[in-house]
């Protein structure tokens, strides 16, 4: 439609352009035929004026040379003799004696009145040459010309002055033009348009009055006309042209140079342009004639481009056509094509009898038969919801049919478009059957369910694991603790030793198990906070120095400051990647060996990021090439005796480097047998302000709890003892409740403020530790209940356990087995608050 | 879709509607009759050329009103608020006469018809600024009428200068014959006399400069008499009164004083027209001839001429192209050969117009020599011209001026002309009443009737045509102004008829005649009556039928008996060439006498306007209906 409006207004833009150009052309040469006709006819016209002029300047002269000879000479007979003689050299028509009183006398004894009017006192007076129109009873219209003379008498007639008369068809043959085959008009006209001498065509016989006919003829504006009068009235010369009776002429003006006479110059425009307009229409054919062969010729292509277009159109149309017959039959989509306003089907597919069991003909005949499909108490009929849909608009619904032939239960989408072709409404339907992908659909549904269940099984085994195991490690390494801080007998602190580094061991190898499945069901996640990133090299290096204390291995640390140190990072991560590499090192680095620790800082991707690179170089065993390719897989260990001597899981690098992964850095590796490793972690990091960032914690050895009382809920007594025991050590008083309903009663009995603090257990009987700080929290009649600090302290240790532990309330989470450092900060930091 | 039907069909009914509104336009403009008036200087006017006009014109709407013979009265018409008519005509005529109207007169000088007089003729009418307003008719002679019957029975030979003329009129005093007689009392008897005797001097160099400079005189700077001419024209005008043996009295000798003697062959010689003399010649069988004014030799010998009208057209045509359109073509009309012959009726001497050929009647035949030679003298003829010369022409009569004295006076006057008619106010109308006609007639005229009726205690008065020729105003009336109330050259006469007569009369007046003879050609010729209603049906148009009769409500007593004013002119009415309707010749009989002898209808107006005071209220006279 806009492309069809485009061509339209392209076509009507070049036909304008045509015309005008075509215009433009005519206009131009009209113009120049007209210039060129009136220069023409305005150099013809100018001489037949000369002419009249000198026709009236020679008689003036002619007679100024007769009238000293008249004014000399007494003897009639020769004066007689003498104009005769002039009167055949002159050719005029009479000559006059003319008396004062303006009486004449001719040469042949007439005597009368000449008519002079106001122009006898010039003549007679003044002593003027005159020229003036008269008339004479029964004569033709004359033109006197007339000269003052001395006073003479002739024939006994005084007379004072001369003249001589011509017939006004003399004057006539002075502006006669040979040119134009007799077509041409000349006249000799007063400046009100009178005619005086007048050598009309047949086309002017009828003029009596220039300005009156011209007015009749209304060729001219009322402006050009006043133009025209007042260019007579000043003697102004000029050219135009006029239209009278339906034909064209040109008008050329000029003054007569005598009198107050115009000459006019009248020729038909078609006479003057006769070659010309032959050229011009000639002209005119054949530009035409090209046009219209062009015209044609662009049409004929037009019309054979449209036909071509039209027939592959319909050759489209037809393969459209028979595809969407083929792919109707065959698809599982039942079209139908309903007129809006009756809801008349003008098309529906024929496969609708194959997929819903109802025939062609009875859905042609009425559409409502489609609503026999779904089942009798289904919600909204659609057919009835048509109305509401506007053109360009579309609807959809799912529904359930029932096949009317197999009685089979379907799924079907139904679509419905309402679009406006050329100005009608339709509604078009599309009745997809879906049955397969619901099938299908349904039993991966199922699947997923399974595997949804089988993963919560998952989790929920690891985190009972990690409970169940943690709980008796608490005890296990606590009561070791304490045993050791009881200064056992030397054999029996060897015994506690090496239970407290199987211990420790056995964590490990609990923490890697449970992390590498965390990973991997996804439940560990990367969470950047606000750090200082220096702290966390010196805390990884200050780990390292830990492990080296009773080791005999250098130890060089070079740990780059950043000007802008402060970053978003999950510090606990990276710390845990340092400690593995570095722990590794140290592992696997022989005494008198060294280990080097580098951190360097470079620009990131833009000026919010910067680059972190850790660098760990051993002079350790190091690793053959095979085993280097492997060095992330889980549970990998060179094949050799390395496994017996250096203790692992074979799971640390692999957590490593997933962490790395999740933090969007990368780790390699270079190694080489018996030379030593180097391992390069770079992570990109996003900066942040240094406000954002929390200070570091105090020592936990600088602080003194003495005095502070705490309430413990804790259901398992071995933990609980071992809390107490520790708790006390530091100087506090712990007051101990075996579930969440006893913790909250205790709390609720001691006057506010009587506990500093509260550690809570979360899996305890008859009230979990969630639930218990909930209704510590929700205690209206106690001020304190909203403020005391309650620090989860539980075996459940992943991240989203302590999540739920912040989420129910509580401001802290500690994971056991409890490491007192943790305690103590804890304990610093919330009950001083 | 739908849209576009609509605006198609929209299209459609609308493109039918123009094209009905357009034929209904075009029906409504043909059946609009374009409305003319044209105001005639004299009555004869509606001799000929009126009723031409109307058959030439068929879808103009003309109203023909009788005006005066004078600028004097259109200065007036201004003077009262009203326009100028669309044509006015007018025979006495000057351009420093003119000069006055010449601002509502339209320039005539582009028109097509001014470009059919040959130029030198229109230059005589060309105002100083160039515009050309009045358009002259055809001239009429106007010299010496001699009866030739009368001078071949006493075998006196038609006199070819002065001598001969004088020698004539002696010729015939000696049988008892009077030689020369006019009709001294009018104005333009004294002044065509007065020029006559002397056109050489006023056609010479210093006669034809001072004629020029007085017709553009200002009223500013006026021009008083040139003391080369002038003094001459005097002195021989003194000699031709006593060469004509004028005789003391005769100066008031009017029209039929004068043409009675002259049919009887008691006088061989008057002044008058050439149409006249064609006239007297066709229907009296006299042999009447024109002769010039003389000179010393029969070359100084001149007609004396003038144009049979001046023409001008008011410039509120120009308003309506339709209307001027049309008045261009009634002026074509006018000067055409066949108009100028509905004027002068085949009797004019010269055709001022190139398409004109007007051959000169009989009665010019011993006058060709002057015609040929040119020798045609246009009359002096502004307003003050002819009541100076009137009034020195009768002084010069009575022998109270000499020809000084007569040159003193006449240079006197002309420097400071006031007409005493127009000088003193007479009365003060109190009510206006139009003179436009109605179909109960013309309210002015009525007003006149009824005034005229009551002045002379007559029961009825009977008008023979609406004799107003002008609108009467609420306002001051001089006596001049009084006088142009009633048309020109109406006769009075009184008498007692019975009511049956009453009812001839105006059957006379109003009804066709079986030979065709129509009085009222045109509705506004209507009688106007006074004491007196009628009823008329126009049953086709121009043609009327008279109805009933009525008095005070009742129907005419055809046994009762009336005293009858009678008012208008029979001339027009009973003559053959003008409406052939003679009257009863019973009725004739008992129109017992002139209302007063010699008495004229203005000196009538005059007295009843010194009793009245007033016009006095109209009356719904006449009834016209439409019917068959």
């Amino acid at each position: 439609m806009k492309k069809r409006l485009v061509i339209l207004l392209l076509a009507l833009v070049l036909t304008a352009g045509v015309v005008w150009a075509g215009s433009a052309y005519f206009g131009f040469v009209s113009q120049t035929i007209y210039e060129e006709s009136t220069a023409h006819l305005t150099e013809i016209f100018h001489q037949a004026n000369q002419t009249l002029y000198n026709l009236v300047s020679v008689n003036w002269s002619r007679m100024r040379m007769w009238e000293p000879y008249l004014s000399k000479t007494e003897n009639d007979d020769e004066i007689t003799t003498y104009v005769n003689h002039a009167r055949e050299e002159s050719h005029f028509t009479d000559f006059y004696f003319i008396s004062r009183d303006g009486n004449y006398l001719t040469l042949e004894g007439q005597q009368g009145y000449l008519d002079l009017r106001e122009k006898l006192p010039a003549l007679i007076l003044d002593q003027q040459p005159i020229v003036v129109n008269s008339v004479v009873p029964d004569q033709p219209k004359i033109m006197v010309f007339a000269i003052p003379a001395a006073k003479g008498n002739y024939r006994g007639f005084e007379y004072e002055a001369i003249a001589i008369t011509f017939n006004n068809s003399d004057m006539v043959d002075a502006l006669k033009i040979s040119a134009f085959n007799g077509q041409a008009s000349t006249f000799a006209v007063l400046p009100d348009g009178r005619v005086v001498v007048d050598n009309g065509s047949q086309d002017m016989n009828d003029m009596r009055n220039f300005f009156a006919m011209l007015e009749k003829s209304e060729s001219l504006t009322e402006k050009e006309l006043a133009d025209l009068e007042e260019a007579f009235g000043t003697g102004k010369s000029g050219n135009l042209v006029f239209e009278k009776d339906g034909r064209d002429y040109y008008l050329i003006y000029e003054p007569a140079n005598f009198q107050d006479w115009i000459v006019l110059g009248i020729v038909p425009t078609y006479v003057v342009n006769a070659s010309m307009n032959k050229l011009q229409s000639t002209t005119i054919i054949v530009v035409s004639g090209i046009a219209i062969a062009l015209a044609m010729t662009i049409l004929l292509l037009v019309v054979q481009q449209n036909r071509q277009k039209l027939k592959r159109k319909d050759n489209e149309l037809l393969a459209r056509d028979e595809l969407f017959s083929k792919l109707s039959i065959n698809v599982d989509d039942v079209f139908l094509m309903v007129d809006a306003r009756n809801l008349r089907v003008e098309y529906v597919s024929p496969n609708i009898e194959k997929l819903v069991g109802i025939s062609e003909e009875r859905v042609l005949r009425d559409v409502h038969e489609i609503e026999h499909l779904i089942r009798p108490n289904e919600s909204e009929l659609i057919l009835d919801q048509l109305s509401t849909i506007l053109p360009g608009e579309q609807r959809e619904w799912d529904r359930e049919y029932i096949h009317q032939k197999t009685g089979e239960e379907l799924w079907f989408r139904v679509v419905v478009f309402c679009t406006d072709i050329q100005g009608e409404k339709k509604y078009i339907l599309d009745l997809s059957d879906r049955t397969k992908d619901k099938k299908i659909n349904q039993r991966l549904e199922d699947a997923v369910h399974t595997a949804e269940n089988a993963n919560r099984a998952k989790t929920t085994f690891l985190n009972n694991m990690s409970h169940d195991i943690r709980t008796p490690m608490n005890a296990i390494i606590g009561f070791t603790n304490i045993a050791m801080k009881h200064d056992p007998k030397p054999e029996v602190k060897n015994c506690l030793r090496k239970i407290s580094e199987s211990s420790d061991h056995l964590l490990t190898l609990i923490n890697d198990v449970l992390d590498i499945s965390r990973i991997e069901s996804g439940k560990i996640k990367f969470i950047p906070s606000p750090v200082d990133i220096t702290e966390v090299a010196d805390t990884a290096m200050s780990i390292t120095q830990g492990f080296l204390s009773n080791r005999n291995v250098e130890f060089h640390a070079n740990l780059a400051v950043p000007a802008h140190p402060y970053v978003l990072a999950d510090a606990v991560r990276i710390r845990e990647v340092l400690v593995n590499i570095l722990g590794n090192a140290v592992k696997f680095t022989e005494d008198g060996g060294s280990i080097t620790f580098e951190a360097s800082y470079a620009p990131g991707a833009d000026d919010r990021h910067i680059t972190v690179c850790y660098r760990v170089t051993d002079t350790g065993i190091g690793m053959n090439e095979e085993f280097v390719q492997h060095i992330f897989d889980e549970f990998s260990q060179e094949e050799n005796d390395a496994r017996t001597q250096y203790k692992g899981t074979g799971l640390g690098m692999a957590i490593t480097r997933r962490y790395v992964d999740l933090m969007g850095g990368t780790i390699s590796v270079e190694s080489k047998k018996g030379e030593g490793s180097a391992f390069t972690v770079e992570l990109p990091l996003e900066l942040t302000e240094e406000s954002k960032v929390q200070k570091r914690s105090c020592h936990a050895a600088e602080v003194d709890l003495s005095g502070i009382k705490i309430l413990l809920a804790e259901d398992n007594d071995l933990n609980a003892e071992i809390a107490i025991v520790q708790l006390e050590e530091l100087g506090t008083q712990v007051t101990r409740t075996s579930d969440g309903d006893e913790t909250v009663e205790t709390f609720a009995k001691n006057p506010p403020d009587t506990f500093a603090i509260i550690f809570m257990d979360i899996m305890m009987p008859k009230m979990n530790g969630y639930e218990a700080t909930e209704a510590i929290r929700t205690m209206q009649s106690r001020p304190d209940a909203r403020r005391i600090p309650i620090i989860a302290m539980t075996a459940n240790a992943f991240a989203e356990d302590v999540q739920a532990s912040l989420d129910a309330g509580m401001n802290g989470h500690l994971s056991k087995p409890i490491v007192m450092d943790e305690v103590i900060k804890a304990i610093a930091r919330n009950a001083r608050q | 879709m739908k849209t576009k039907r609509l605006i198609c069909l929209l299209l459609a009914v609308l493109m039918l509607a123009a094209l009905f509104t357009g034929c209904a336009g075009q029906k409504a403009g043909k059946d609009d009759k374009i409305s003319i008036t044209m105001y005639l200087w004299d009555r004869s006017m509606l001799k000929g050329l009126t009723p031409w006009l109307e058959e030439q014109f068929p879808d103009i709407d003309f109203t023909f009103v009788q005006s005066f013979n004078t600028m004097e009265y259109y200065k007036d018409l201004l003077a009262r608020g009203e326009e100028i008519p669309d044509i006015i005509t007018c025979r006495r005529f000057s351009l420093n006469d003119a000069a006055p109207l010449a601002e509502h007169l339209m320039d005539l000088s582009k028109s097509e018809v001014a470009g059919t007089f040959y130029s030198s003729y229109l230059e005589v009418n060309r105002e100083t600024g160039g515009a050309i307003r009045w358009l002259p008719m055809c001239a009429e002679v106007d010299c010496i009428m001699a009866n030739k019957d009368l001078f071949d029975q006493y075998g006196i030979a038609l006199p070819t200068n002065y001598t001969e003329f004088v020698a004539a009129i002696d010729a015939f005093e000696v049988v008892g014959i009077k030689g020369f007689q006019t009709d001294w009392s009018y104005d333009y008897s004294c002044l065509e006399t007065m020029q006559g005797c002397a056109i050489p001097e006023l056609m010479s160099l210093e006669g034809t400069q001072w004629r020029m400079e007085y017709e553009s005189e200002t009223a500013d700077a006026q021009v008083g008499l040139d003391d080369t001419v002038w003094p001459v024209v005097f002195a021989k005008y003194e000699q031709f009164l006593k060469d004509v043996r004028f005789q003391l009295g005769d100066e008031e000798l009017q029209f039929s004083a004068t043409m009675e003697p002259f049919f009887n062959g008691k006088t061989a010689m008057v002044r008058n027209t050439a149409a006249l003399a064609d006239n007297v010649t066709s229907e009296r069988g006299i042999n009447c001839v024109i002769l010039p004014y003389f000179g010393e030799t029969s070359e100084d010998n001149w007609l004396l001429t003038y144009p049979m009208c001046q023409l001008a057209v008011s410039n509120t045509v120009e308003k309506d192209e339709a209307k001027r359109e049309a008045v261009m073509e009634i002026l074509m009309a006018i000067f055409s050969e066949e108009g100028q012959k509905q004027v002068a009726f085949g009797t004019s001497v010269l055709s001022y117009n190139k398409e004109v050929n007007i051959t000169p009647t009989k009665a010019l035949q011993y006058v060709q020599d002057c015609i040929e030679s040119n020798h045609l003298y246009m009359r002096l003829a502004s307003t003050e011209v002819f009541a100076i010369s009137q009034d020195v022409g009768h002084k010069m009569m009575t022998g109270e001026y000499d020809a000084q004295a007569a040159y003193d006076a006449f240079n006197a006057q002309i420097t400071d002309y006031k007409d005493p008619d127009a000088v003193e106010v007479m009365f003060t109308q109190k009510n206006a009443y139009s003179n436009d006609f109605t179909e109960h007639g013309s309210q002015a005229a009525s007003a006149l009737v009824n005034t005229l009726c009551a002045a002379f205690d007559d029961q009825i008065a009977i008008a023979y045509s609406p004799v107003a020729s002008t609108s009467i105003y609420a306002g001051d009336y001089t006596l001049q102004q009084a006088k142009w109330i009633l048309t020109a050259r109406n006769s009075i006469y009184r008498g007692e008829y019975t009511g049956e007569e009453v009812r001839r009369f105006m059957d006379w007046l109003v009804n066709v005649k079986e030979d065709g003879s129509n009085p009222i050609h045109h509705r506004n010729l209507m009688p106007v009556t006074s004491g007196m209603e009628y009823t008329v049906t126009e049953y086709e148009r121009g043609k009327f039928r008279l109805e009933e009769i009525t008095i005070d409500g009742k129907k005419l007593d055809d046994s009762a008996t009336y005293t009858l004013l009678l008012v208008g002119a029979d001339t027009f009415l009973e003559h053959e060439t003008f409406c052939n309707c003679p009257m009863p010749a019973d009725l004739k009989e008992k129109r017992q006498d002139y209302l007063v002898d010699d008495f004229s209808s203005q000196e009538c107006m005059q007295e009843a306007l010194e009793k009245t005071r007033q016009f006095l209220e109209p009356t719904k006279y006449v009834t016209i209906l439409q019917g068959k």
